[in-house]
């Protein structure tokens, strides 16, 4: 559903992303999991045109090419970006009628679908409230359910869960997994909570470039069986493993230069 | 590229939504301009300088009579030496052979050459030396604008006062014959202002509120979440366009209103042809915005951009000073400045009550400069970080 390939992006001198590749399929819950800083984001925000890759880069979304065809793909992509992406000035009912007219939602479906996405989010009680008088984790679900909006095939979702509480955290991905399951909805998610990755099919975690990819057991198997483990590791130290590989093999690579 | 009203309408509609759950925006909406009424209109009241006056001198002299042991003096001479010494106005003589008298007074007209011409009769130095007692200085004015009047007439006057002074020491036996081609003498500062003020209030509202909006829009985020839904940068700032437009034609209203009811200004011309006016200007402003928040990567950027938009429409589009009295420099750039172009327009309804057949060039001219920024503001605003 999702192929990037040789995506390097840079500002300036500094590399953000270097050659990276990513293949998604269809129905897949996909985790982009890194640090602060490991270029998630200018990832996604490549994906969407929203910046522009160093040349080079390959990128195919449902078989079109990005950032050529990118317009017609936008309607199957529902987007939540990091940054609170809303308008303080407006309230939680009016930013989703707001977008779910850009999205051009059919006029009369767009209020019973509204209503669904804040039950889903558990906002229907505040629908009235401005979103700057909302809390974070209100505005963070609000944003979720714009995202959510239009019913689209692939969802992008940069730390959707950054300041949501625990309790609807799984009930976040609980939904995401049940979309994703039954209705075919392609994932992509990033997150640098690293224990929440475990719900994805696949996980590929980035430090600049895709340091290892593949299910994440099948990633815990592997670092337990090169430690020698007799318990499996948590996704952390399956993290860190791949990470101090990633720099030792650097600095030899460096000094055999 | 297609462009759907549906989106257009949102666009607009969240713009007003928004705004309307501001106060603090909507407070500056109405407090600003009573504001700028009351401080430009009481305020400001200096002198101006280098206003450009005409002079058809008919005066023959005084036929062989010596005066102060010069023959043939024409006291007329004196009058328009102390004329060019004075710097309150830009003097120019006119050539007698090619003169007629309909056509320059036409030229006086909204001040697009001169402001005032001055005619002085045949028998001037004669009808001094006799201390007639009728003496007349027909002057030709352009009223429109009270403080221009208030220097040329100053200027005159001075200079008669003194050459009578000067040739009798005697007190004034002449009249100074004043016709209004335009305007009205009893025009106070605040009549001319009021059209300048309605026009800069505009833009100052229009600036802050584009530039202040679509930097936010980039800040939160909300910008390339707009585009991921597929709506076109052209969609965007039409709906922008529109909500921004709407605002100024309740802001030009509140203002009229304003005008009228605290500062007894009259509206002579037909309002409606001034909203309309008033409309296209505000959306000049408006790209005009959208072109200065393109440049700003964070809101104290595009509020320090703010002023740098404001001061050459301030001071270059006549609504301070008149046009002619910059240098020649800056006489071409206040040509691409849509408010000189608006002020001149709306003087010309209130002040005058002319209809668009009097001023359609600078209607047409408006037009143009206002499609040409918002060409601009489509050129360079981008939807990309």
């Amino acid at each position: 559903m999702i192929n990037i390939s040789c995506l390097s992006k840079s500002f300036g001198r500094f590399k953000a992303v270097e050659n990276l590749d990513i293949n998604i399929q269809k129905g897949e819950i996909y985790g982009l999991i890194g640090p602060n800083g490991s270029g998630k984001t200018t990832t996604i925000l490549v994906l969407l045109d929203i910046l522009d890759p160093d040349p080079g880069a390959k990128i195919t979304i449902d078989g079109n090419k990005i950032p050529e065809r990118i317009n017609e793909v936008y309607h199957k992509i529902g987007f939540m970006p990091q940054e609170l992406s809303l308008y303080l000035d407006l309230t939680v009912e009016q930013n989703l009628k707001f977008f779910g007219n850009l999205y051009k939602i059919p006029k009369p479906i767009i209020y019973s679908r509204i209503q669904e996405v804040l039950e889903l989010i558990d906002l229907t009680e505040y629908k009235k409230r401005l979103i700057s008088k909302c809390s974070g984790g209100m505005q963070r679900r609000c944003s979720l359910a714009v995202a959510l909006l239009h019913n689209p095939e692939i969802l992008i979702l940069d730390e959707p869960t950054v300041g949501v509480d625990p309790e609807l955290r799984i009930e976040f991905w609980n939904y995401f997994k049940e979309i994703s399951k039954e209705k075919g909805v392609t994932i992509l998610i990033t997150t640098h909570y690293l224990a929440e990755s475990i719900n994805c099919d696949q996980i590929g975690l980035m430090n600049k470039k895709i340091l290892i990819s593949g299910t994440p057991l099948e990633l815990m198997e592997n670092v337990r069986r090169l430690k020698n483990l007799e318990r499996l590791p948590d996704m952390e130290e399956v993290f860190i493993h791949y990470t101090h590989q990633e720099k030792m093999e650097r600095e030899l690579g460096g000094s055999g230069k | 590229m297609s462009i759907s009203l549906r989106r257009i309408i949102a666009i607009t509609r969240k713009n007003l939504q928004a705004l309307s759950h501001d106060k603090r925006t909507v407070g500056l909406l109405i407090i600003m301009p009573i504001l700028m009424m009351v401080l430009f209109g009481y305020a400001f009241g200096q002198s101006v300088r280098h206003v450009p006056i005409k002079i058809a001198n008919f005066d023959e002299g005084g036929e062989g009579i010596p005066y102060m042991g010069i023959n043939d003096t024409k006291f007329s001479e004196i009058f328009i030496k102390y004329l060019e010494e004075d710097d309150r106005v830009d003097v120019k003589l006119l050539n007698l052979n090619i003169f007629n008298l309909s056509d320059e007074i036409s030229q006086v007209y909204g001040g697009n050459d001169y402001y005032a011409l001055i005619v002085i009769p045949i028998n001037f130095t004669e009808d001094m030396l006799n201390f007639s007692n009728h003496i007349q200085i027909s002057t030709y004015i352009d009223g429109s604008d009270p403080q221009t009047i208030s220097s040329v007439i100053g200027a005159i006057s001075e200079a008669i006062g003194t050459v009578i002074n000067e040739i009798s020491g005697e007190e004034s036996h002449l009249e100074l014959n004043l016709v209004y081609i335009a305007g009205d003498p009893n025009l106070r500062p605040i009549d001319s202002l009021g059209p300048g003020i309605l026009s800069f209030a505009l833009l100052l509202f229009m600036i802050l509120t584009v530039t202040g909006g679509f930097t936010k829009e980039r800040l939160t985020g909300t910008l390339y979440r707009v585009k991921v839904t597929s709506t076109s940068k052209s969609e965007m700032m039409i709906g922008y366009l529109l909500g921004n437009s709407l605002i100024a034609l309740v802001q030009s209203a509140l203002l009229l209103a304003i005008s009228v009811l605290f500062f007894q200004i009259n509206i002579v011309g037909n309002i409606l042809l001034l909203f309309f006016i008033l409309f296209i200007y505000a959306m000049s402003c408006v790209g005009l915005g959208i072109f200065a928040s393109t440049f700003a990567k964070n809101e104290l950027q595009a509020f320090q951009f703010i002023p740098l938009l404001l001061l050459p429409s301030m001071f270059f589009s006549g609504f301070l000073f008149p046009i002619n009295s910059f240098p020649i420099i800056f006489q071409y750039v206040s040509y691409f400045i849509p408010m000189t172009y608006s002020i001149r327009i709306s003087r010309a309804i209130m002040i005058n009550g002319f209809g668009l057949d009097m001023f359609f060039m600078d209607f047409l001219i408006m037009n143009l400069l206002t499609l040409a920024f918002l060409v601009l503001a489509v050129a360079v605003f981008k939807m990309k970080k």
